[in-house]
């Protein structure tokens, strides 16, 4: 009865995160599914993503329009096929009384809930790993290699989890099945080696992920588990009660000997976390495959206590479970744009000036009955490319050469934001007369503002 | 350095802070349980017990606060 409760209320969650407004990352989705294909893949050749989730999204934009959920319903399917294929991998590796435990908090996972409902390729990255480590455990090669291989081109840090999975595959099949299956896992990958190595060359990657620390490790688990969330009053409380099921849960696993589910839990953490210490690369998305096995972990490090204390261990985790789940649904998770972009009221014909790219696609969703310009110079050493920027169609020059008439100017603020951007703005709100600031989307960290021209 | 990149790198470096203690308090939490457990099963659940309600309070506490 609770089971089935907890997966119904896993797919309402789901369900109503899909209208939200699209945000940034998604916007750059919406832009590259409305290229042409050969655009697609050389825009994504200069990005720093595969091109296998846009290929999906271009095709889903042609069938079903580019609403906001109709652009989130790939991610949809593939969050809801990785509950079911969670139920089938726990089956065969963790016992029987945890298994519905687990299923049960893969499905109200905020922070799979979230990517669940969000138009990236992380739903993608979750399920391929899922019928990775499925089809490993049930000695399919052929499934085995075609879910690697297209996990390779759905992310790059899919290579995170295949040594993991390689390890799973070895631990429960045999080597013989491997060797089959690695042409097929090669193959798609490459194919797009030569485009990898350009992205590479061309994009300064993950300029925005911090240096790796003990604290920041933990702080990713957490976030894995409890989801980003948490007021912070709750975070000590709650991160103390999830961590300690999880070291419950490993030293249980341990006893039992479930290395698969230690190795896909923890081993791309550890890899992760390694590269971490050359180039930052750890943050909680990329451990999407993970969750999975580490919320198992954390069932069984559940069940572990409740064997201890009996009914005494339910309150606790009830609790932090409600904690959790009120303070996410409470949450407002992406700003509400549409309504932020609505309030200015802008006419057909007027003009709009970005100060960043970033800004231009975001807003060429919620404006689209303006022409948009993008501030030509400098270059930021950070964000899209200017191949990128070129076949997207970003039209940069400076706003001298912006036709005169009304011309509303964006910038956002936030922390990686280059002083040349604040002199330009500057510059920009002392030559034209302008109205006051009008703040879009505003936390501690970002602030989005729009100002009106008179040019 | 803008005022929000200092602002977001001191908010980074007290997340490392919060939950390297956060770890740290998980694990002392967990070796005394630990410990407990070994030489008492009676006493650890108690202590269990205690401590489950102790912090289902807190956590009450604390939520009801960060709403008001």
């Amino acid at each position: 009865m609770g089971y089935g409760l907890a997966i119904v209320l896993g797919v309402v969650l789901r369900l109503w995160l899909m209208f939200d407004s699209l945000w940034y990352d998604e916007s750059f989705t919406l832009r590259l599914a409305q290229l042409s294909l050969p655009d697609l893949l050389t825009a994504t050749a200069y990005d720093v993503h595969p091109p296998a989730w846009y290929m999906v999204e271009w095709g889903v934009i042609r069938l079903l329009g580019s609403s906001a959920w109709a652009l989130r319903l790939p991610a949809l399917l593939l969050g809801l096929a990785a509950i079911w294929l969670a139920y089938k991998v726990f089956s065969k590796l963790l016992p029987a009384p945890v298994q519905r435990l687990a299923v049960a908090l893969v499905a109200l996972s905020p922070f799979l809930v979230y990517y669940s409902a969000e138009a990236r390729m992380y739903a993608g990255l979750l399920c391929l790993v899922l019928l990775a480590t499925w089809s490993a455990i049930s000695r399919d090669w052929l499934l085995f290699g075609l879910a690697a291989g297209l996990g390779l081109i759905t992310h790059n840090l899919m290579v995170l989890y295949l040594l993991p999975l390689v390890l799973v595959y070895l631990l429960t099949s045999d080597g013989w099945g491997l060797l089959k299956a690695s042409p097929i896992i090669a193959l798609p990958f490459v194919l797009w080696l030569p485009l990898a190595l350009n992205q590479a060359r061309a994009v300064t990657n993950s300029y925005w992920i911090l240096p790796i620390s003990p604290g920041r490790i933990v702080y990713v688990v957490n976030q894995v588990l409890a989801g980003s969330w948490l007021p912070t009053s709750l975070i000590l409380p709650v991160g103390m009660i999830v961590l300690i099921l999880l070291a419950l849960g490993s030293a249980a696993a341990w006893r039992a000997r479930a290395w698969p589910v230690m190795a896909v839990a923890f081993g791309p953490l550890a890899l992760g976390a390694s590269i971490s210490l050359i180039r930052p690369v750890l943050i909680d998305r990329v451990l999407i495959g993970s969750s999975p096995f580490l919320l198992a972990l954390v069932a069984w490090g559940a069940y572990t206590a409740y064997q201890q204390a009996g009914r005494w261990s339910w309150p606790a985790g009830v609790i932090a479970l409600a904690a959790i789940l009120v303070s996410f649904l409470t949450s407002q998770i992406r700003p509400d744009y549409t309504a932020s972009y609505n309030s200015l009221a802008v006419p057909d014909g007027e003009h709009c000036y970005h100060l960043t790219p970033g800004s231009n696609v975001l807003a060429q969703v919620y404006l689209p009955q303006c022409d948009h310009y993008t501030w030509s110079a400098p270059r930021k050493p950070n964000g899209l490319s200017p191949e990128t920027i070129g076949i997207i169609g970003l039209d940069e020059r400076d706003i001298e050469r912006v036709p005169r008439g009304i011309t509303w100017l964006f910038h956002t603020a936030e922390p990686f934001s280059n002083q040349a951007e604040f002199d330009e703005l500057n510059r920009i709100l002392s030559k034209y007369p302008a109205s006051d600031e009008i703040i879009l989307f505003q936390n501690e960290f970002v602030a989005s503002r729009a100002w009106r021209l008179d040019r | 350095m803008t005022e929000i990149f200092l602002r977001w790198q001191q908010y980074n470096q007290q997340v490392d802070l919060i939950f390297l203690a956060v770890c740290l308090g998980a694990l002392v939490l967990l070796s005394v349980g630990w410990l407990v457990f070994k030489t008492s099963l009676r006493v650890f659940g108690l202590l269990v017990k205690v401590g489950v309600s102790l912090a289902a309070i807190v956590l009450v506490v604390l939520w009801v606060m960060d709403w008001l």
